[in-house]
């Protein structure tokens, strides 16, 4: 529970003046509710003795109780209000502030956190935290503030009646917390079932070409059944354990009366307590059902709000790796030199496996250099290195002579022009898309024109207005990598990085696209790539292998000397003679 | 509630194909009500008897025997809820394990053209969240709803029988508290939509940001998405507070009522109504009555409002059955399948009326490779998707054997033609299920096709065929999963091949294994390649060159350059570079 109490610790006290108001409006309340059954007994009491003046004692109690009623409709609004509001407000607060840290982890969290995990913790965990800090909070209080009135309410009338109702409560508490733990367990494994059933879903429609041309519908309707039905299984075993734990709760509830009657009534006959007294107290036992209903489901709401607010905490506390130095270095405003000393680097969860071997490199300013390399080769790698999406070790990369890790990361990222491998689209216009928040200053049109899009534009209902992505009109994939090409290309940048993003279109439009980037502004340029069509023209070129350069030099030169760069080559062109 | 409720009604009554198999499970569950209402009723009359006519006539065994009543009423309605909770909620689990099945089934069995204008994440939502929601519904909803309807008449009627009069009065209240519930839940039901709205735009948003989170930070876009993400959350915590309010308001009303009801009783009770002040004994009953009255009330109106949730994931899920989109199968099969293919000025458009091919002819002959080339959108895939069935409603004719393709069974086209995919789909799983998909097929059968299409090595990696393949195939490299897509095909053997090139870029040493696959499948069956690689185009007997939806030239390579066409242009602009320094 040490997760939750420092979760009140954290976030309660901000709110201190809700939740003081909730306490005050809870006494009230509560006040209120243990003393309606004092004065039904008593009007009880007055209508068996009887006598002149019956009507108006009994009218007398009727107007009380009545207007309890009333009194009661206004401070238990406020008391949910007040305790329900700050539930709200740290919902909104640690949503908002998980947002923002997940946004400054750097690429090696969202690895090991992928997009889906993220957002079930960010939605139903944060679901928790809302309970915890709204529902919880009124729960406990109200709960601990009713038991004592009651029982202070019902011992001053008859200690020992107090004390034989309060067995049954106990021992049905007791019980049941046997079987919320099983149905816990069963919750647990359900959560994982349905998680698997739905990846298997998933799976089949994102590869439903395929399931379609081999005619495996049967097969993949079987084993879908499979998981069904387990998932199934386990359903109706937690059905089981909320078919007991709901009756057995409300059997305790109502053994009050049986205990009250076979105990009580006699005290009753031989004048122990008044017949009203009786009545008061069953009333009371009716009014505790409530809270001691609540006290399971408080139970079963701090038991999962513990693990939904270690899950959170998993991923909000680590701080973000990106250390950046008190005095961040001014990024340079020109075309930066590049230049990799010594650069050797694994990842850290595998820190035995370097991906990088003790490269050397100067990219001088202004010119390109053009990365080749198998999958696994270190390319993607050392693009993360240059680009500092991973930060690289200290000393090894520096940008026109300073340390690439000194300098202000935002800065540095704002003269970039990264092209990934995949097109990303949000759900936003086209326009918004490829400015991603960047000025618009009339080289949007321009830069339309150099990646083609201008014509693919012209055919969207509402042109650059235009809504893409998951909630709008699905862009082709040609269109997608136009779409993020352009993006890099409308930004005032100084490092030009296209990771990959010629393959997906045909040889014409890469030439076409080369053309209008070497057309464009002057950058420093890095273009990775397994086509040499496509980085011919390049400066310098490197070709890496097991995470080494093993040959560098330009394509003239390259082709000339015997090696992996030429086997490609010819590979690629030479079964054409 | 009552804006919609035919049509609601119309949603659930579809739910009872699926409920049918359990009907008896659901009948039984039904039979345990009314025993259980009228216990709840007793109960107060219990009470009533043991103050009235025992307690005030001093008899003691009287009252501890009325108390005996009372424990074996709340033992029998003990035993009633659980066997009335567990039978409901067995049949309505199985009931959804059905309708999911269902779904499942159906959305699968639906054509590609369906899959291409949806995100797989709202089917998913369909056949997971959507029928998730419904169980809740089927088992706390609208069952329970019948059960809480007998109760409120039980507790009416047992309150008739003893006071008539004051019941009346009590009744009075009635038509006031259901204006001021009624006029609350207007508001709350549309501070509910809101809350709906504005949550759904919170989550889509924190989606799409976080799996494209690589490009906000690329392109330092972290300020804007805060802003707007705040301005979401900010938009759905308001209208959950205000909720609050109105909530902790129709609570505390149903709350205080019940204390103004007793206050009414008693004043009622003991002389302004009734000429005779009541018993204490049917006092206490009406006020223990009037508790038990006020609680199913205030839980009719949540559960109604689950029942209004129900039918919009009902309408949803049933908007997806309706979706008839099936590919019209013929009925012919083939004895033996030679594999000659002819396409006779074959036209087709997609659904959004853009035309992509306009007269296709073309002819394959047994044992031939035919390569399809053509720049992007000539419509060389588009070929391939028909020959598949992918897509159907194409005009011209398009024969297999002689035998019209839209009139073989969906089982003949399968087993007749195979296509090795560009996009290799691979599933969660093990090797050999990826493999077989499902089909009749021996390890040994598998293994050799693993080593023809030079797929050993990845399937070794993996850890043989029990070996596991995770999702979308991301613990094999690009390249291996194309082996495993050859090895696919290879397996199930069909005469006829589409092979549609990768373009993906993979290593020098993977490349060398595709092409010995590729070669391998070339050499064994008839074959036609959506091509793009060089080797592929050259070996093929023929080369059909496409642009716009034409055949433009065909030919053999050397004819083709010879001819000095697109083809010679195309192979040219592809090559140009390096040909010229090998020259």
């Amino acid at each position: 529970m040490n997760a939750v109490f420092k979760f009140y610790r954290t976030h309660g006290p901000p709110h201190w003046r809700w939740y003081l108001a909730g306490v005050v409006t809870l006494l009230c309340t509560n006040f209120l509710s243990v003393r309606i059954p004092v004065y039904l007994g008593r009007a009880i009491d007055v209508i068996k003795v009887g006598g002149d003046n019956v009507q108006a004692d009994v009218s007398f109690y009727a107007g009380v109780i009545a207007a309890m009623g009333v009194g009661i409709i206004v401070v238990r609004t406020l008391s949910r209000v007040a305790f329900f509001t700050p539930g709200r407000l740290v919902e909104a607060e640690v949503k908002r502030n998980l947002f923002a840290k997940l946004l400054r982890q750097q690429l090696p969290f969202h690895q090991t956190y992928p997009a889906g995990d993220l957002i079930s913790r960010s939605s139903s965990d944060v679901g928790y935290v809302r309970l915890l800090a709204g529902f919880g909070a009124f729960g406990i209080v109200n709960t601990g503030i009713a038991l004592v009135m009651a029982i202070a309410q019902m011992t001053e009338i008859n200690a020992f009646l107090a004390a034989v109702t309060m067995v049954p409560v106990v021992l049905a508490l007791l019980s049941v917390r046997v079987f919320i733990k099983r149905m816990f367990r069963l919750v647990h494994k359900m959560q994982k079932e349905l998680a698997q059933l739905s990846d298997h879903v998933l799976s089949t429609y994102q590869g439903i070409a395929t399931v379609k041309s081999f005619a495996a519908e049967e097969a993949f309707a079987e084993r879908f059944d499979v998981t069904n039905r387990d998932y199934l299984r386990t359903s109706e075993q937690r059905a089981d354990m909320r078919a007991i734990i709901g009756p057995i709760l409300a059997f305790a509830a109502t053994l009050n009366v049986f205990v009250l009657l076979y105990f009580g009534g006699p005290m009753a006959i031989r004048n122990e307590i008044s017949v009203g007294e009786l009545v008061a107290f069953i009333a009371l036992t009716g009014f505790l059902a409530g809270p001691i209903r609540g006290a399971s489901f408080l139970l079963s709401v701090f038991k999962q709000a513990e693990a939904a607010l270690q899950r959170i905490d998993e991923v909000a506390d680590p701080l973000p790796e990106r250390p950046d130095l008190p005095n961040p270095v001014a990024v340079p405003t020109s075309c930066p030199e590049l230049r990799v000393e010594h650069l050797t680097f694994a990842y850290p969860d595998a820190p035995d496996v370097p991906v990088l071997h003790d490269i050397q490199l100067v990219v001088p300013p202004g010119t390109t250099l053009g990365i080749m390399g198998a999958t696994g080769s270190g390319k993607t790698t050392l693009v993360r290195m240059l680009t500092r999406l991973f930060n690289p070790p200290a000393g090894t990369v520096f940008v026109d002579g300073i340390d690439i890790r000194s300098l202000d990361l935002d800065g540095w990222r704002q003269s970039l022009a990264v092209v990934p491998q995949r097109a990303f689209l949000f759900s936003e216009s086209v326009r918004d898309n490829i400015l991603l928040g960047a000025p618009d200053d009339g080289r949007l049109e321009q830069v339309l024109t150099t990646t083609t899009m201008d014509v693919d534009i012209a055919a969207l209902p509402q042109g650059t207005e235009t809504l893409v992505g998951e909630a709008g009109v699905m862009l082709s994939g040609g269109q997608r990598q136009r779409t993020a090409l352009a993006r890099g290309l409308v930004r005032d940048h100084t490092l030009l990085v296209l990771d990959d993003v010629l393959s997906a279109v045909d040889h014409k439009t890469e030439h076409q696209l080369i053309a209008a980037m070497r057309s464009g502004g002057p950058s420093t340029s890095i273009i990775v790539t397994n086509r040499i069509s496509a980085i011919q023209h390049a400066d310098q070129i490197i070709m890496l292998e097991d995470g080494a350069i093993v040959q560098r030099g330009d394509h003239a030169s390259l082709v000339l000397e015997e090696g992996l760069y030429r086997d490609i080559w010819e590979r690629q062109s030479d079964s054409a003679a | 509630m009552s804006d919609n409720k035919p049509s609601n009604w119309s949603l659930y009554k579809r739910m009872w194909p699926y409920m049918k198999p359990y009907w008896w499970m659901y009948l039984l569950a039904m039979l345990c009500a009314p025993p259980t209402t009228l216990l709840t009723v007793y109960q107060p009359i219990l009470l009533k008897r043991a103050i009235d006519d025992h307690i005030r006539v001093g008899d003691i065994a009287g009252v501890q025997s009325v108390a005996l009543w009372y424990l074996g009423a709340l033992l029998a309605s003990f035993v009633l809820q659980v066997g009335f909770s567990v039978l409901m909620s067995y049949a309505a689990l199985r009931t959804i394990t059905r309708l999911r099945e269902g779904v499942y089934r159906h959305t699968m069995a639906l054509k590609q053209s369906f899959y291409d204008v949806r995100p797989t994440g709202q089917l998913l939502t369909r056949a997971t969240n959507d029928i998730e929601s419904l169980g809740e519904t089927l088992t706390a909803g609208a069952v329970t709803i019948v059960l809480d309807v007998l109760l409120i008449i039980g507790i009416l009627v047992a309150m008739f029988f003893y006071e008539p009069r004051l019941t009346l009065v009590l009744l009075c209240m009635a038509p006031v508290i259901a204006i001021i519930l009624d006029r609350l839940r207007r508001v709350l039901r549309r501070l509910y939509l809101e809350i709906r709205e504005s949550l759904s735009a919170v989550n889509a948003y924190l989606a799409e940001r976080l799996q494209g989170v690589a490009v906000v930070q690329l392109y330092s876009d972290e300020a804007r998405s805060n802003a707007e993400f705040t301005s979401r959350v900010d938009r759905y915590r308001d209208a959950t507070v205000r909720s609050n309010i109105w909530d902790a308001l129709i609570y505390a009303i149903m709350d205080g009522l019940t204390s103004v009801s007793v206050g009414l009783i008693l004043w009622a009770g003991t002389g302004a109504v009734l000429a005779e002040p009541m018993n204490p004994g049917v006092l206490v009953a009406f006020v223990d009555f009037v508790g038990k009255l006020f609680r199913p009330i205030q839980e009719f109106s949540g559960k109604l409002s689950i029942l209004q949730r129900a039918a919009s994931a009902l309408e949803k899920i049933f908007g997806l059955l309706d979706e008839k989109a099936f590919i019209e199968d013929g009925d012919a099969s083939l004895a033996t399948v030679e594999g000659h293919l002819v396409l006779k000025n074959v036209q087709f458009a997609y659904r959004d009326g853009s035309k992509v091919l306009h007269g296709i002819d073309l002819e394959l002959h047994a044992g031939e490779v035919v390569a399809l080339v053509g720049r992007t959108g000539s419509g060389k895939t588009t070929i391939g998707k028909l020959l598949t069935r992918a897509y159907d409603g194409y005009t011209g004719s398009i024969t297999l054997d002689g035998v019209e393709l839209s009139d073989l069974s969906k089982a003949a086209v399968r087993r007749s033609i195979g296509m090795v995919r560009q996009d290799v789909q691979l599933f969660p799983g093990d090797v050999r299920f990826n493999l077989a998909l499902g089909a009749d097929l021996t390890d040994d059968a598998l293994m050799a096709a693993v080593d023809v299409a030079n797929a050993g090595p990845a399937v070794e990696a993996l850890g043989g065929l029990d070996g596991r393949v995770a999702h979308k195939g991301s613990n094999l490299s690009v390249g291996e999963a194309q082996l495993l897509s050859f090895a696919r095909t290879i397996a199930h053997n069909p005469p006829l091949v589409i092979l549609d090139e990768a373009t993906a870029s993979v290593d020098t040493m993977t490349e060398a294994r595709i092409q010995a696959a590729t070669d391998a499948i070339l050499a064994r069956k008839t074959v036609l390649v959506i091509a793009h690689r060089l080797s592929t185009i050259v070996g093929s007997d023929r080369i059909v060159v496409l642009d716009a939806g034409r055949v433009i030239e065909v030919g053999s390579h050397a004819e083709l350059l010879e001819a000095d066409g697109v083809y010679a242009e195309l192979y040219q602009q592809q090559f140009a570079e390096p040909g010229e320094q090998i020259a």
